[in-house]
């Protein structure tokens, strides 16, 4: 009787242990990534903030051809990937030729890119939009 | 049973701790790098609303069609102080960095790359091919000033 009620004893003490064990593994798990997460989402807000573009165009003199150019300058603190811009143009995303001026090679906080557009646009107000990969952006409306 | 209840405990207790212990190490760590990028942002504002560039109308920006060269001189009317060498010229809608040797250059102080408050900077383009209408100035961050002939 006494060997029996502690063999049933230690039975539920190890199975006991081992649901524990388990269920403090996943519960920890799935803090500890969440915690991972929310670390990079706000290093990630914490760059956007930090960032900062200007589209330094003189709106009254945008060079339309034989191709229309835009200027966008790096007025943030941080660096940014100048190649994964996203040009809007009257609402429709345009693509363009995209360098960086100066001798730069990367867009650099008070680096200048370029922005070309193989098209003429038509006479008339236009509104331009850059956007950068963390969601930084700039607009400017202008006058052809 | 009562042993491994507590045993039980003990282990979920423990898993709480370590867990929590992660949790908030994350939550003060974004709380830092958020508090950073608003000071590195309201850092930004605030110098942007204390700088203010002009270019002069006297001597008016003037363009020399012999060496084909056009000069303007621009002054920081503002209270902070602006790097000369991050400036940048649109010069007829155009971005133009085709500046002399030696320019832009600080009156008073031509070895500086400082444009203190009240300081008169001398800019040069060369070749400038047409005298040229419209001039658009930017500072380094961004703040701009405009000139249309």
């Amino acid at each position: 009787m006494g060997a029996d009620t502690t063999s049933t004893q230690l039975i539920f003490f190890i199975a006991a242990t081992v649901v524990a064990t388990a269920a403090a593994g996943i519960m920890a798990g799935i803090v500890t990534d969440l915690s991972e997460k929310a670390q990079v989402r706000g290093a990630t807000f914490g760059d956007a903030i930090a960032s900062e573009i200007k589209i330094i165009n003189d709106p009254s003199r945008v060079v339309v051809s034989p191709s229309t150019v835009f200027y966008v300058k790096n007025t943030g603190n941080t660096e940014l990937d100048w190649f994964n811009m996203t040009v809007i143009l009257d609402g429709s995303i345009i693509a363009t030729t995209k360098t960086l001026l100066g001798g730069e090679t990367t867009f650099r906080p008070g680096a200048v890119a370029q922005l070309t557009y193989a098209a003429v646009v038509a006479s008339g107000d236009h509104d331009l939009q850059v956007v950068m990969e963390n969601g930084v952006t700039d607009k400017m409306r202008f006058r052809v | 049973m009562g042993f491994a209840v507590t045993a039980t405990h003990v282990i979920f207790a423990i898993a709480l701790l370590s867990a929590g212990t992660f949790a908030a190490s994350a939550y003060w760590r974004v709380g830092a790098d958020v508090e950073e990028a608003r000071r590195v942002s309201g850092d930004r504002t605030s110098e942007v609303a204390h700088t203010v560039i002009a270019i002069n109308g006297s001597p008016a920006p003037s363009w020399a069609s012999g060496p084909q060269r056009f000069t303007f001189y621009v002054k920081n009317n503002g209270s902070t102080v602006l790097n000369v060498s991050q400036f940048v010229f649109i010069v007829d809608g155009a971005y133009n960095a085709s500046l002399d040797s030696g320019y832009p250059s600080v009156i008073g102080n031509a070895s500086s790359k400082l444009l203190m408050p009240g300081d008169t900077m001398e800019v040069r383009l060369r070749p400038i091919a047409a005298s040229p209408t419209h001039l658009r100035v930017v500072a380094g961050n961004g703040v701009s000033a405009y000139w249309r002939a």
